[in-house]
C-alpha cells in the first residue's frame, strides 16, 4: 500500500454567492503524479491554491505528509510551486531567481551554488544563469522556473498549467520532460491542465472536475474506457453521445430506441427502467463501417458527410437519419471507404461497446470540454 | 484649425509661467519691484541669506516636510498594501483616505484649530503635523496603489511558495520592485508638505514655515527677497515633481 502524500477532505470554497469548489475528497499517493483536469471556471486552480496555502478553504481540511496544514502558513508547507505565466522575479538574474528558495532555508552559500548549478544542468539551462528573465524565451523561463520549484526538493510540486503559453510544439516536448523529471526525482506531482492529451500524456492519476465537483477519478485508461457521466464523456471528444430511451430487455441485453432503429447495451448492476431516456457513448474508434459493421450486434444506416485524412487516422463524419452527427475514427492503412460523399453506409459496433449513461447531468451534448 | 489650437496652446503656456518668469526676472533685479529693469544682481539673494526669519521659517519648513514625507511613504505603503485585498468596506476605507484631498483646506485647518484649542493643545510647528500628513496621505496612496502592478501579488506568491516569509518577501520582493513608486511617494509627499499653507497656518502659531512666513510679510508689503525665495522654491519643486514623475512613470 502506496502511502497517502496529500489528502484532500470535504473541501469547498465559497466566494459570496458563487461556490467554486464543492465538497471535493480525494487521496494523492506519495510520488505519484495527478493531473487536476477540467475546463476553465472548473475550480481546479483553487484546489491547487488551497493545496499550497495561498487561498484559505471555506470548509475542509489538507494534509500533506500527514499533516494537517490548517493552520500552516504557505512558506512552512514541504510545497512549491510552478505558476502559468512562470512568476519569475524580473529583478534577479536566473540563478538568483533558483537560489531563492535556498536561501529562504538558510542553506549554506557553497552548499547553494552546488544545487543550483545540479538543476540547471537537469533541466539544461546552466549557459543561461547570469541572464534576466526578460532576456530569456518563454520555453527557457519555463525551465528556470521549474527549476526554481525543484531546487527546494518539496514534498509536493504544484503546477499550474505550466505550459499553457507556449507553443505546441515546445509544450509537447516539454511533457516529455517533466514526464522524465517526475520519474527521476520520485516526487510527488499536481498538475492543473484543462488539455485532455496532456493529462493522458503525463498523469498517474486524473480527477476530472466539472463546476467545482469531481465528475470523475481514476487512472487515464479508467477515464477513457469507462466514462461514468455525460460530461466526462463529451470532455474525451472522440466519444459518440447518442440520446437514447429505454425500450426493455433481453437476455443480456439492454434494448434502446435510438430513433432510427434499436440499439442495445450491456445489462448494469442496476438497470435503468422501461421509457428512461439516457445516453449512449461509443468511441468514435470503436465504430465499423460497411461490411465490417454487418457483424455487429448493434447496425445502424448514416450517410457519410465528411471525410478527413489526418495522416496516420481518418476521421469520417457521418449523419443518421434524424441528423445526429456520428464520428468514426480508422487507422489509414487499414483500408479506406470509398470517398462516396453523400450515400449510405452501414454502422455497426459490438455490444460490449455501448457505454450506458444513467445520470446525465444535463441532456445536451456536452461541448465546453477542450 | 491648427494654428488656432498653437495660438491657443501658446497663450495658455504664458498664462501659467509668465506670473513666474516675472517673479525670477525680478528676483534678479537689482532695483527690486520696479520697472524698468536696473541691473543683473544678486543682490536679493544675499538679503534673502542674511534675513534671520526667512531662513528659519525655511529650517522649519524642510523639517516638517522630512518627517510628514516619512510618515506619509510608510502609511501609504501600508494601505495600498492593504487595499489590494478584497475585504468588507475596502471601498469604504479607500474613500475616507481620499477625502482629504477634497475637504477644503481652510476648513480643515480652522476645525482642527478649534479641535486643538479644546483638547488644550499647544500651537507649534509639530502641532501642524498630522494635518500635513492627512493632506499628503492621499497622494502617496494612489501612487502606491498605481504601483502595486498586479503582477507583483503572483511575485509574492511565488515567493511564499519556495519558503519566503513575509518580511523576507518585503525585503526581497517588494521592495526591490516597487523603490521607484516608494521614492516618487516620498518626493511628492515632501513637496506637497514644503508648499502647504492654508491647513496648517492656525496651527503653526509662532513657529511660522516658509508658506506661512511668505503671507505674514506680504500682507505687509511685497520684498524682493521674497522674490529670491520664490524663485528657488518653484527651482526646488519643479526638480523634485520633475524626479517623482521620472521614477513613477519609468516602469510604463
Amino acid at each position: 500500500m502506496a502511502q497517502s502524500e496529500v489528502i484532500v477532505q470535504n473541501l469547498t470554497k465559497k466566494y459570496d454567492s458563487v461556490t467554486a469548489v464543492d465538497n471535493i475528497s480525494f487521496t494523492v499517493e506519495k510520488g505519484s503524479f495527478c493531473v487536476l483536469l477540467g475546463p476553465s471556471g472548473c475550480g481546479k486552480t483553487t484546489v491547487l491554491k488551497i493545496i499550497a496555502g495561498l487561498l484559505e478553504p471555506t470548509e475542509g481540511a489538507i494534509f500533506i505528509h500527514g499533516e494537517d496544514v490548517r493552520e500552516v502558513p504557505t512558506y512552512r508547507r514541504n510545497i512549491s510551486m510552478v505558476f502559468q505565466d512562470f512568476a519569475l522575479f524580473p529583478h534577479k538574474t536566473v540563478e538568483e531567481n533558483v537560489e531563492f528558495g535556498l536561501r529562504m532555508r538558510k542553506m549554506g552559500e557553497a552548499e547553494r551554488k552546488r544545487k543550483v548549478q545540479a538543476i540547471l544542468e537537469v533541466v539544461g539551462i546552466s549557459e543561461l544563469r547570469k541572464r534576466y528573465p526578460a532576456q530569456l524565451s518563454g520555453g527557457q523561463q519555463q525551465r528556470v522556473a521549474l527549476a526554481r520549484s525543484l531546487v527546494v526538493e518539496p514534498a509536493v510540486l504544484l503546477l499550474d498549467e505550466p505550459l499553457g503559453s507556449l507553443d505546441y510544439r515546445l509544450q509537447k516536448q516539454l511533457e516529455v520532460e517533466i514526464k522524465r523529471l517526475h520519474r527521476e526525482l520520485k516526487m510527488t506531482f499536481i498538475y492543473v491542465s484543462h488539455d485532455l492529451s496532456q493529462a493522458f500524456a503525463m498523469a498517474d492519476q486524473i480527477i476530472l472536475m466539472n463546476r467545482g465537483r469531481i465528475e470523475q477519478m481514476g487512472k487515464p485508461e479508467e477515464i477513457y474506457y469507462r466514462p461514468r457521466s455525460v460530461f466526462v464523456a463529451g470532455f474525451l471528444g472522440d466519444v459518440n453521445l447518442i440520446p437514447v430511451q429505454v425500450k426493455g430487455f433481453d437476455r443480456n441485453r439492454i434494448i434502446l430506441d435510438a430513433g432510427v432503429g434499436d440499439v442495445y447495451a450491456p445489462q448494469q448492476e442496476e438497470n435503468p427502467s422501461p421509457g428512461e431516456e439516457v445516453f449512449l457513448a461509443v468511441h468514435a474508434e470503436s465504430i465499423s463501417l460497411e461490411r465490417e459493421a454487418e457483424v455487429c450486434e448493434n447496425r445502424l444506416e448514416g450517410m457519410l458527410l465528411e471525410e478527413i485524412f489526418q495522416g496516420s487516422q481518418i476521421i469520417y463524419t457521418l449523419q443518421l437519419k434524424n441528423k445526429q452527427e456520428i464520428k468514426v475514427l480508422k487507422q489509414s492503412n487499414s483500408g479506406r471507404v470509398p470517398g462516396r460523399i453523400g450515400s449510405p453506409v452501414p454502422i455497426g459496433w459490438k455490444l460490449e461497446d455501448s457505454i450506458l449513461l444513467l445520470a446525465p447531468h444535463s441532456k445536451r451534448r456536452v461541448k465546453d470540454g477542450i | 484649425m491648427e494654428k488656432l489650437l498653437r495660438i491657443y496652446l501658446t497663450v495658455l503656456i504664458l498664462f501659467i509661467y509668465l506670473p513666474i518668469f516675472s517673479l525670477t526676472v525680478f528676483s534678479f533685479n537689482s532695483g527690486g519691484l520696479t520697472f524698468p529693469f536696473k541691473e543683473l544682481s544678486l543682490e536679493w539673494y544675499v538679503k534673502l541669506l542674511q534675513s534671520p526669519k526667512l531662513m528659519e521659517a525655511v529650517y522649519r519648513s524642510l523639517k516638517l516636510a522630512l518627517v510628514t514625507m516619512i510618515l506619509t511613504t510608510v502609511l501609504s505603503f501600508m494601505t495600498a498594501y492593504a487595499l489590494r485585498e478584497r475585504f468588507r468596506g475596502r471601498l469604504f476605507i479607500f474613500y475616507l483616505f481620499i477625502l482629504g484631498i477634497v475637504i477644503p483646506g481652510i476648513t480643515y485647518g480652522l476645525g482642527t484649530a478649534l479641535f486643538y484649542q479644546t483638547l488644550g493643545i499647544k500651537k507649534s510647528l509639530w502641532a501642524a503635523l498630522p494635518v500635513h500628513v492627512i493632506w499628503t496621505l492621499p497622494f502617496g496612496i494612489l501612487i502606491m496603489l498605481a504601483g502595486f502592478d498586479p503582477k507583483i501579488q503572483t511575485y509574492e506568491a511565488a515567493a511564499k511558495t519556495l519558503g519566503g516569509n513575509n518580511w523576507a518577501i518585503f525585503r526581497e520582493i517588494l521592495l526591490p520592485l516597487l523603490f521607484p513608486t516608494i521614492l516618487g511617494t516620498a518626493l511628492f509627499a515632501f513637496t506637497l508638505s514644503y508648499n502647504e499653507s492654508e491647513r496648517g497656518i492656525f496651527l503653526l502659531g509662532t513657529d511660522n514655515t516658509i508658506p506661512a512666513e511668505i503671507l505674514a510679510q506680504l500682507s505687509a508689503r511685497a520684498t524682493p527677497e521674497l522674490y529670491a525665495l520664490g524663485t528657488l522654491s518653484t527651482v526646488f519643486s519643479i526638480l523634485l515633481l520633475g524626479l517623482t514623475g521620472w521614477l513613477v512613470l519609468r516602469k510604463s
